[in-house]
């Protein structure tokens, strides 16, 4: 019994001991002045920081805006890349129109078109919206072709055998076989979204967090900008937590080995 | 119910220039359970697959009670190597893939026959082997086919419940009285279960055996014997064709 408590905290703190001793060596560092809170904040600076800039009403706001755009421009990526994934992989002539382009269009690094978004849609929330939908885009395309196309075949003949045709094909088999790798192209589609928030963000902004560090640099006000890169690895986090739940209610069936879990 | 006439008349099926199928002509009575055992490649899962119209013949027909068998009517069921049972569902709602109308009470009395009630509401991923077969098993049957494929389902079980799968198939059987087509490798199988045994050879069927005992049969009955040496003589292809040491010699050739 007192193993299996053990074992069961061992569980719970082991992925917290990395980041706590990391975390003291930084409080460590500046309190002793080894580095100039100019250069890197004590944690302490950056958590006060964090209280003054919520107590101010400053952090919520840029912190909504932030999360409002990464959120619509996941939508608006995830469901074309959803909708063009289902398409090709489901319909032969569909792929072989809409593949070829998809990887072209993949292989341009976001940053190059930079650029042309500027020239396109401005300064404004649009750009900073496509790049993040651009983005997600591809990797739930590319997960959502492969997952329909890798459905076991054996599944598909015995639906047919047993009477399934058309819709109900793709409600029985097709589409739950196809879900759990949407959902990876899903994970890997919040990953990229934060990433391009943030290159988004940096390009012009007035509200944000990307803004709200970019201020803070022109001030050289360290525990700021430490204060947003925390807040980006925290959001991070959190939607991948919410990734996990989400595979958790969607794919029930799952035993915890197959959704490549750990803890 | 009363079970499928199956009529083959000179069918013929190749793959690439192989010929798998070569004129074949077999009934199937209704009612009656019939075995196509042979080695692998002997061309037996082909010829399931194409009663089952899972492939289209090169030439001669399938006829069930008459019909060609293109389409797979829903009076036919196929019974996989594998369950093929869906992942993502329950295993009701396997067995409601069966017949998609049936009630609930339904779908659970078929349980209770292959002995799974109490599993109704579990994932497929939990039960072993041979109840993901019973599943299958109960899958097929819930739509009272007359006609019920078998693609060596219990080829892959363990021997105890092999054994058990095929009592539980013949009692099904016996009770429903549909006709069966059995694909096995197994001869000892192939007695148990069948009222005709075909041994199928490269595509021919080599060897046509009624077997008249009465059931449920065991391996110790006198006859089993008998009949278990006859049908392994022809599906190793004959004591006669055994070479001898003189005729390995005279094939082997260093220019092959």
């Amino acid at each position: 019994m007192a193993l299996r408590i053990a074992r069961l905290n061992w569980k719970t703190l082991a992925p917290w001991i990395v980041p706590a001793i990391l975390l003291l060596v930084w409080e460590i560092v500046g309190r002793l002045g080894l580095v100039s809170p100019t250069i890197l904040s004590s944690p302490g600076a950056v958590f006060r920081a964090g209280l003054s800039s919520a107590a101010a009403g400053e952090l919520s706001r840029h912190l909504l805006v932030s999360a409002g755009r990464a959120m619509i421009g996941f939508v608006v990526g995830g469901t074309i890349g959803l909708v063009l994934g289902l398409g090709a992989g489901l319909f032969r002539s569909f792929q072989l129109l809409i593949d070829g382009p998809m990887q072209m269009v993949r292989a341009i690094p976001l940053l190059a078109l930079v650029p042309v978004v500027i020239i396109w849609f401005g300064i404004g929330e649009q750009a900073k919206l496509f790049l993040i939908a651009l983005a997600v885009m591809f990797p739930v395309y590319l997960n959502t072709f492969y997952g329909v196309r890798a459905v076991d075949p054996q599944l598909v003949e015995m639906g047919k055998s047993y009477g399934l045709r058309g819709f109900a094909l793709y409600r029985e088999v097709l589409l739950p076989g196809a879900l759990p790798a949407v959902l990876v192209g899903v994970r890997h589609g919040l990953g990229l979204m934060w990433l391009t928030l943030v290159v988004a963000e940096t390009i012009a902004a007035d509200e944000g967090l990307g803004y709200m560090a970019m201020n803070a640099r022109e001030f050289m006000q360290m525990d700021v900008v430490l204060l947003t890169i925390l807040i980006y690895a925290l959001l991070g986090k959190v939607s991948d937590s919410m990734a996990k739940l989400l595979e958790r209610w969607l794919l029930p069936w799952q035993s915890p080995a197959q959704r490549l879990e750990i803890a | 119910m009363t079970g499928l006439r199956v009529e083959v008349e000179n069918l013929c099926k190749s793959y690439s220039e192989q010929e798998v199928l070569k004129n074949i002509d077999f009934v199937v009575e209704p009612g009656q359970f019939v075995v196509l055992v042979g080695q692998s490649g002997s061309g037996k899962s082909t010829l399931l697959r194409i009663l089952a119209g899972l492939e289209q013949p090169d030439s001669g027909r399938a006829l069930l009670d008459g019909k060609s068998s293109n389409g797979s009517p829903a009076s036919l069921r196929v019974m996989f190597q594998e369950p093929r049972l869906l992942p993502w569902r329950r295993v009701v709602q396997n067995v409601r893939i069966g017949r998609r109308d049936a009630e609930e009470q339904e779908v659970l009395d078929v349980l209770q026959q292959v002995g799974l009630r109490d599993r109704a509401r579990e994932w497929p991923s939990v039960l072993s082997g041979g109840q993901k077969q019973r599943v299958a098993l109960a899958r097929a049957l819930i739509a009272t086919p007359d006609l019920l494929l078998l693609d060596e389902p219990l080829g892959a079980l363990d021997a105890l419940t092999r054994l058990e799968m095929q009592r539980l198939t013949e009692g099904l059987w016996l009770d429903r009285g549909f006709s069966a087509v059995l694909v096995t490798h197994d001869v000892e199988e192939a007695i148990l279960l069948g009222d005709k045994v075909c041994v199928l050879e490269s595509g021919r069927i080599a060897e046509t055996l009624y077997i008249d005992m009465p059931r449920p049969r065991t391996p110790d009955a006198l006859e089993f014997g008998a009949h278990t040496s006859r049908l392994l003589d022809r599906v190793l292809g004959g004591p006669g064709r055994i070479p001898r040491e003189r005729e390995i010699v005279d094939d082997y050739s260093p220019h092959n």
